[in-house]
């Protein structure tokens, strides 16, 4: 996973690089490129979604942790337990909901909805969604895992990372 | 069960799952995706599904990732270091003088974007570190972060803003000229806040030790680190004012001159252009997927009329005209709490805005009230955008409750500036009514 | 109430466009007695506009008012549903010519499991073209760089411009930093909404982006509509004729928003020259007639779409298009 989104992660230089091209194309030469919008589109979206599940591994979904800080590791560990039940169950429900869209936009060879002239076709971007979730499972699994075998002392090491 | 009590479950529900310390994304996206099921069957589902494709396919939010990128090269290449530095140097004895320059950073990015994500995020890359490198106090730099970050939503141009105006029909140059007096106005607050408390405990903000301040050659030196980044922000809004971008593409003029900057100053390497890429991707996934949730939350709130019951409650208020206007903020500040302002502005302003204007409010002063309002429930605890995305920049060992609590003393001002708004209107409406030659 | 739907708009909240659809809804709650009830959501608030066509075939929600033009993605059939060039001027006009293209419509709809009804609402009036800088003629718009989308971004391609992409709320901005020199948007009203009237100098008026087309088509899901009693049914159909008069009197509504635009000091409202108007309608007519005759359905729109303006007395275009008298 670490090596998968450190390769997700390198999107956002071509999306920089696109977006300043196209904007000093369209102000010196007049000529704003047409594929700019929707591929800095494409880039943001695979970037943000698939970078999910890194995120995910290195606990970086924000939550308030209020309540959690005051318990003891045993109850630490079943609120942890407890929170990838529900993550899991997020994109779990996201998959059965999103892999027949995405069947449907690829039989439909779906464009972009976006109108412009460029017009490129989307279908292949609607299963970023399902990718994206199936590698969110993953990760919470692992987690998921590593909170039930873990030893009550490898947790008590973790508390300072 | 009546179908009024649903969206008080729905908020029970969310309040237990982010009590149990679920991400708050997968908290928000599982109470939608139980609530829509229930109510509406199996297909409604599909709200979330269209959640994260609207989230995939929105460009403005495209300037989060870019404001971020922007802020890591910076901090990592010591550009901002240098430019604290000056800053420290320059406020000699003066306590609190980089909260100065953190909120003036802050309506800087305000001023390019109006994405309170992208001004908290980048905020917290840029200003904290170095406040807290001089040893100021955690509370007061992580407040004035997340408020000077969230200055962008006021500060023109903002999105919200002018689906406020195309909503109700206020003039959006209006909006802009009063949001940038409230913006400019709150950024003072903020720096007075600061100065006072810094000068009543000599500890909180402190300013260099008497033997170590500046010679005056040394300032002069000092300047030379503010010169890039003070170009860095002309290249910015420059390429907005000059027509090359529009706001979300002037973002990553940002990127890419913060890039030029390492450049220039031969402190760019391959490590730190990719060590960036990783963290602006892990922070963005948690912003991109807590805007889904959010999103998600939102539809399936507004859909069991949770949005038009508090706009009823607030106008249903006995007490004539100045109740209805102080019960619809009280009621427009809960709702900023919990969702999106884009939801609250196309389903609450519709129905609350007609009637404050028929009770003879001027509706230009109605929608900059409204935009302040919101911008607090961004800050608001429990539940406020700013503070989530500034825990998610912050270092592991800071708690949300820290975050909880540096948060409210600029809630209190910002409440204090809606309140001067109520007493002194004529103050704000000024620039508004140069621009539109009233 | 026994039967409870949802509906979505593309209509921002405020709008006549959007009162028109909650007053469609008000109608079938009165005429049934408050037993059938439609909830009208305005754009957005229940999910993207632009996920409007898949969620009603899931049925997230049972009907929808939103504009045909958004599709082309989903079918290409749907690029149709405007005409740039098309002469047609009076929504009596654009009613009579959409009611013909019903078929059409219908057939294009359920190919996708969606049922068609009906127009709602046909454009009030011409289009306009709002812009920063003078565009007096045809060759003075060739280079600028014009916010539009869709059918009209290829017609203003073709007639020498570049277009651009930008959301909504982000075009006011571009505008007043002449980040892009015009922009389309809707009419005179919403685009006084929006705040355009603040940060351009002139209108082209008419524009030939659009032509007058089907704006508001109520389409619903077919399996809540099978499910509907018969006369529930009949309710929609009177309540969608109620909808079909109020927004007739959005064409007032405009006028008054366009006398509006007009006294504006520091507006000025630019029409070309006859030749000129005639030359664009030209160009956008011929990418239609290019765009119908790619696919046997699109034949069949010409056919239909042709005889109509014959019949209105459009003879030129009709001819343009290819119509042949019959003897
Ligand atoms: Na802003
Ligand atoms: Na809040």
């Amino acid at each position: 996973m670490d090596k998968l989104g450190k390769m997700i992660s390198l999107l956002i230089l071509p999306l920089i690089a696109i977006i300043v091209y196209s904007s000093l194309k369209g102000f010196f030469l007049n000529r704003t490129p047409i594929w700019t919008f929707e591929v800095s589109i494409f880039l943001f979206g695979c970037f943000f979604m698939l970078g999910a599940a890194y995120c995910h591994m290195l606990n970086n979904h924000v939550s308030v942790d209020v309540v959690n800080h005051y318990l003891p590791p045993k109850w630490r560990r079943i609120f942890g337990i407890f929170g990838e039940i529900v993550v899991l169950f997020v994109v779990l429900v996201m998959i059965y909901l999103s892999v027949p869209t995405a069947i449907r936009s690829t039989i439909m060879k779906e464009r972009s909805t976006h109108q412009t002239p460029f017009n490129p076709q989307v279908w292949w971007y609607r299963w970023v969604i399902p990718i994206s979730c199936a590698l969110m499972s993953w990760q919470s699994f692992k987690n998921m895992m590593r909170l039930i075998f873990q030893r009550p002392d490898d947790m008590e090491n973790e508390k300072g990372v | 069960m009546t179908g009024d009590m649903l969206p008080l479950l729905m908020f029970a529900a969310l309040f237990l799952l982010l009590a149990a310390g679920v991400p708050i994304a997968f908290s928000l996206s599982a109470v939608a995706i139980v609530f829509s099921y229930f109510l509406w069957g199996p297909g409604a589902l599909n709200i979330l599904i269209s959640a994260t494709w609207g989230a995939m396919n929105n460009f403005v939010i495209i300037a989060v990732p870019l404001f971020i990128y922007m802020s890591y090269i910076l901090q990592k290449t010591n550009v901002v270091e240098d430019l604290y530095d000056a800053f420290y140097k320059w406020s000699g004895g003066l306590r609190g003088g980089l909260a100065i320059a953190t909120v003036i950073v802050g309506a800087f990015l305000g001023a390019v974007s109006g994405v309170v994500a992208a001004g908290v995020i980048g905020l917290g890359l840029i200003g904290l570190p170095q406040m807290l490198k001089y040893k100021y106090d955690k509370n007061v730099s992580m407040g004035i972060v997340m408020a000077s970050g969230t200055l962008g939503q006021i500060i023109p141009p903002s999105t919200n803003m002018v689906l406020y105006g195309a909503v109700t029909g206020v003039s959006i140059g209006g909006l802009f000229a009063g949001g940038l007096t409230a913006g400019v106005f709150l950024g003072i607050l903020y720096i007075g806040y600061v100065l006072i408390r810094s000068l009543i405990n000599p500890n909180l903000c402190p300013p260099l030790p008497p033997d170590e301040r500046a010679s005056f050659k040394e300032k002069l030196y000092a300047l030379r680190s503010v010169f890039l980044p003070s170009l860095l922000i002309i290249l910015v809004l420059g390429s907005i004012l000059s027509g090359i971008a529009s706001p979300t593409e002037a973002a990553a003029f940002g990127a890419a001159g913060a890039m030029l900057i390492g450049l220039i100053k031969k402190r760019l390497n391959w490590e730190i252009v990719f060590s960036s890429c990783y963290e602006t991707l892990s922070i963005t996934a948690m912003v991109g997927w807590v805007m889904i949730g959010a999103t998600a939350f939102g539809s399936v709130f507004s859909g069991v009329g949770g949005n038009r019951l508090v706009s009823q409650l607030a106008m249903n208020m006995p007490g004539g005209a100045v109740m209805v206007l102080i019960a619809s903020s009280v009621f427009y500040f809960i709702l900023g709490m919990f969702l999106e302002p884009g939801a609250i502005i196309f389903f609450a302003v519709p129905i609350i805005a007609p009637i404050l204007a028929r009770l003879g409010y001027d509706p230009l002063w109605v929608g900059l009230v409204f935009n302040v309002l919101l911008q607090c429930g961004y800050l608001s605890p429990p539940f406020g955008f700013s503070l989530f995305y500034l825990k998610g920049v912050t270092p592991k060992d800071v708690t949300i409750t820290e975050i909880y609590r540096a948060s409210i003393p600029f809630l209190v001002l910002q409440v204090a500036c809606v309140a001067i708004m109520f007493v002194f209107p004529d103050f704000f409406l000024w620039l508004p009514k140069q621009v539109l030659g009233l | 109430a026994k039967v409870k739907w949802r509906m979505v708009t593309h209509a921002m909240p405020g709008t006549e466009q959007q009162r028109i659809a909650e007053e469609f809804g008000k109608t079938v709650e009165t005429l049934s007695g408050g037993e059938f009830v439609i909830e009208v959501f305005p754009a957005g608030v229940l999910f993207p506009v632009f996920e409007t066509f898949d969620n009603l075939r899931n049925g997230v929600v049972q009907a929808s008012m939103v504009y045909g033009a958004y599709w082309p993605g989903k079918d290409p059939g749907f690029i149709l549903t405007t005409r740039p060039g098309d002469p047609l001027g009076t929504y009596a006009e654009g009613a009579y010519v959409t009611e013909k293209l019903f078929p059409y419509f219908e057939k294009l709809y359920a190919k996708h499991g969606i049922k068609y009804l009906g127009h709602a609402m046909v454009s009030p009036l011409y289009e306009q073209l709002m812009s920063v800088v003078p565009i007096r003629n045809l060759e003075e718009i060739k280079g600028k760089k014009i916010r539009t989308s869709g059918f009209g971004a290829r017609f203003y391609n073709a007639l020498g411009a570049t277009t651009v992409s930008l959301p909504a709320p982000e075009i006011y901005t571009a505008l007043q930093t002449n980040n892009i020199d015009a922009a389309e948007w809707t009419f005179w009203d919403e685009n006084m909404r929006m705040g355009f009237h603040e940060v351009v100098k002139y209108v082209i008026d008419p524009a030939f982006q659009n032509g007058t087309c089907e704006y508001f088509p109520l389409t619903v899901n077919p399996a809540a509509w099978d499910s509907l009693p018969q006369n529930y049914k009949d309710i929609v159909f009177a309540a969608l004729d109620r909808a079909r008069y109020m927004s007739a009197m959005v064409y007032v509504h405009e006028i008054k928003a366009r006398e509006k635009w007009k006294e504006m000091e520091g507006i000025e409202i630019i029409t070309w020259s006859p030749e000129d108007q005639k030359k664009a309608r030209e160009i956008g007519l011929k990418l239609v007639y290019d765009e119908c005759m790619k696919t046997p359905e699109g034949k069949e729109y010409l056919d239909i779409y042709r005889s109509a303006l014959w019949e209105l007395g459009y003879k030129d275009e009709a001819k343009f298009l290819g119509y042949e008298e019959k003897k």
